[in-house]
């Protein structure tokens, strides 16, 4: 009962937040000088044409430009929670359907990227802390210290370039072109996957480093503390002693890092996403800033902080069941 | 081993810790032997080494490494065994420990798992080493709850060690190591933490523990009032050193070296008048562990150091009665013939 009234009230904070973020990423992206109609001008202009003021002045006003900000936040905010999220000037098309087109590559690389960020880190962190200042501890951090140092896009154009001259994967994207339009088969399935390690690589090297530093870290406090000594005095076998107590205890960081870890991973890989050409949300989120595509900046904007307030939601929901110091506490 | 009642004897062990510094020898030939149903008492002040020396009987001195000496346990089902020579993480020893010997740690803060409840980590000991099934060993850990003044037990297995306070914390404890009817319990500052009520009651039930069941006790205190209560001998130690051993009750009637006296000297007395007269106060600190003094470790803050003796050679601990012992030149009749 205290934990679902624990989850209503995170809840509803998510929501204020979401509320927050909302007309606080409207107003950044109304910051800088002009608007789309500028740099759509601009480009005109480029290409030789140009527009006569009156006409731009019809365009802004059909587009709901020439009207202040506030008015023009309430309006979309309005639409926006009747799932309504504008149309975008770039693609001309409705924001929620270019979004919807990349949300399911996004969510799964994230959580992919995720799941394998745990899976590599906590076993490595927490072989690192039992052997403090082994070879092995020292081969963890010099190859941890070298995860969070390369770039991304670097490590892409690497692992691409690898790929292409080793095993003659095609470069980029998560399928080869001859699958593109194709309906879903076992060929396209093993394509998908051929495609898959490079991007997740690319993602998860520096969030597992950074995760097998934080492991070991708080272990090794852990495992200085009075009830691992109590634990051994009980008899009870080292690695099983280990793994109920400290590393059990030691858990807790890595699990709220959930929280602050799925935001990183969806703008982290922005940069990796333009190199490796990936369907995903951050790019198309870089393309509507560079356009000042307005509704399509904030309705990326709103997902993913959206998608990181129900990741940060979920991360604490299992620390309330995990400890028991913060669900009864 | 000597003596048909002797439980467990100590041979001038020695336990060192390799530091950054350098090595730090926290305990330094120690002996003593702890008989059937028998409480020693173990008195020093902090870093005295007797923490360390307790750990070092059930194996867990680590980072800790014995140097040398011997402990010889009469186990009850293994037999007279070894422990200094068991493998730390070895079977043998994880037999022995909480079953034969079980600790009572001083930290009632931070000494059970944050993350547990008291009912998983008292039954844990008793499905490990009584082989008892989950319902059987959750009745017994009530029981031994119980049996040790916790009020409410029914309710207690089933919280966090941060719902309850540092006395009911220390009294689980205390059901925790007692609940395998170890031979030998240590407790190593069981009552420090807690308030004087408390601690009366904590002695009590240990007293009584040791009057039903015949368990030997290992009291480690720095309070002398509270070792005068329970224990049937006393040592005590300083910088790693047995320097004095004896029944309670001749330690505080005639104390003999020099630092027992000091310590007992710093007790306020109640019945004695002291008329704006200072309570004598022990001088100076214990020395630096990377640089212990030549001689007797003592001699720097002793008032009755002799000039050419003490700081000179190490004494070493003499019998001077059937059932005394202390380490002091002021008792070596032969130290002039050694020199």
């Amino acid at each position: 009962m205290k934990l679902f009234q624990y989850i209503i009230r995170r809840m509803s904070w998510g929501a204020l937040v979401l509320l927050f973020v909302s007309f606080f990423s409207f107003l950044v992206i109304q910051l800088p000088p002009g608007d789309y109609l500028t740099s759509y001008m601009a480009r005109l202009e480029k290409s030789g044409m140009s527009i006569d003021n009156a006409s731009m002045v019809a365009l802004r006003h059909s587009y709901g430009l020439d009207q202040p900000f506030l008015v023009q936040y309430g309006k979309w905010f309005c639409r926006f929670i009747q799932g309504d999220m504008g149309v975008s000037f770039l693609y001309t098309e409705k924001v929620k359907v270019i979004i919807l087109e990349r949300l399911p590559a996004t969510l799964l690389l994230s959580i992919t990227s995720l799941l394998v960020i745990y899976l590599i880190s906590i076993p490595i962190g927490i072989y690192a802390a039992r052997r403090q200042y082994s070879v092995g501890d020292f081969l963890a951090a010099f190859f941890g210290f070298i995860g969070m140092a390369v770039p991304g896009f670097l490590l892409a154009l690497i692992l691409m370039w690898i790929a292409y001259q080793g095993f003659g994967v095609s470069i980029g994207g998560l399928q080869s072109p001859q699958f593109m339009d194709q309906p879903m088969s076992w060929a396209k399935a093993i394509d998908f996957m051929k495609h898959l390690p490079i991007p997740i690589i690319v993602i998860t090297m520096s969030g597992t480093a950074a995760l097998i530093r934080t492991m070991r870290a708080t272990l090794l406090d852990e495992l200085g503390k009075q009830y691992v000594t109590t634990a051994r005095a009980k008899g009870l076998r080292e690695s099983k002693l280990i793994n109920k107590y400290p590393v059990r205890a030691a858990m807790n960081p890595i699990i709220s890092s959930g929280g602050w870890l799925l935001p990183e991973l969806f703008s982290g890989e922005t940069i990796a996403a333009i190199v490796l050409g990936l369907p995903t949300i951050g790019p198309l989120l870089y393309r509507a800033l560079l356009g000042e595509d307005m509704y399509l900046a904030a309705g990326c904007l709103m997902i993913l902080s959206l998608l990181t307030i129900i990741g940060m939601l979920i991360s604490d929901i299992i620390l309330a069941i995990t400890d028991p110091r913060i669900r009864l506490g | 081993m000597t003596g048909e009642n002797n439980l467990l004897e100590v041979k001038d062990l020695k336990v060192a810790f390799n530091m950054r510094q350098g090595d730090v020898t926290a305990v330094n030939g120690v002996s003593f032997q702890l008989q059937r149903g028998k409480v020693l008492g173990v008195v020093g002040e902090s870093g005295s080494g007797k923490s360390v020396s307790a750990r070092t009987l059930l194996r867990i001195e680590a980072p800790g490494k014995i140097t040398s000496g011997e402990i010889n346990f009469c186990s009850p089902r293994h037999g007279e065994v070894a422990l200094q020579k068991m493998n730390t993480t070895g079977e043998l020893i994880r037999s022995i420990r909480w079953k034969e010997i079980a600790m009572i740690f001083q930290e009632p803060m931070t000494s059970f798992g944050p993350m547990h409840t008291f009912g998983n980590q008292i039954t844990e000991v008793l499905i490990l080493h009584d082989k008892l099934n989950k319902a059987d060993a959750l009745q017994k850990a009530i029981e031994s709850l119980r049996s040790v003044g916790m009020p409410r037990p029914e309710k207690v297995i089933t919280q966090y060690p941060h719902q309850i306070s540092g006395g009911q914390r220390q009294r689980a404890m205390i059901a925790m190591a007692l609940a395998c009817n170890p031979e030998i319990l240590i407790a190593d500052e069981p009552t420090t933490a807690l308030d004087v009520s408390t601690e009366a009651q904590i002695l009590e039930v240990l007293a009584e523990r040791q009057r039903t069941l015949n368990t030997s006790i290992l009291y480690i205190s720095h309070n002398l009032g509270v070792v005068a209560n329970i224990a049937d001998e006393v040592m005590v130690m300083y910088l790693g050193k047995v320097v004095e051993h004896a029944p309670v009750s001749e330690l505080f009637s005639s104390p003999k070296h020099p630092y027992t006296i000091a310590l007992l000297n710093s007790i306020p007395k109640i019945d004695k008048v002291y008329n704006g007269q200072r309570l004598e106060v022990l001088t100076g600190c214990i020395p630096d562990p990377y640089n212990h003094p030549a001689g007797c470790k003592f001699h720097p803050r002793c008032p009755k150091a002799m000039k050419g003796i003490c700081e000179q050679t190490e004494p070493i601990q003499q019998a001077i009665s059937d059932n005394r012992s202390v380490a002091c030149h002021l008792y070596t009749s032969s130290i002039n013939t050694n020199r």
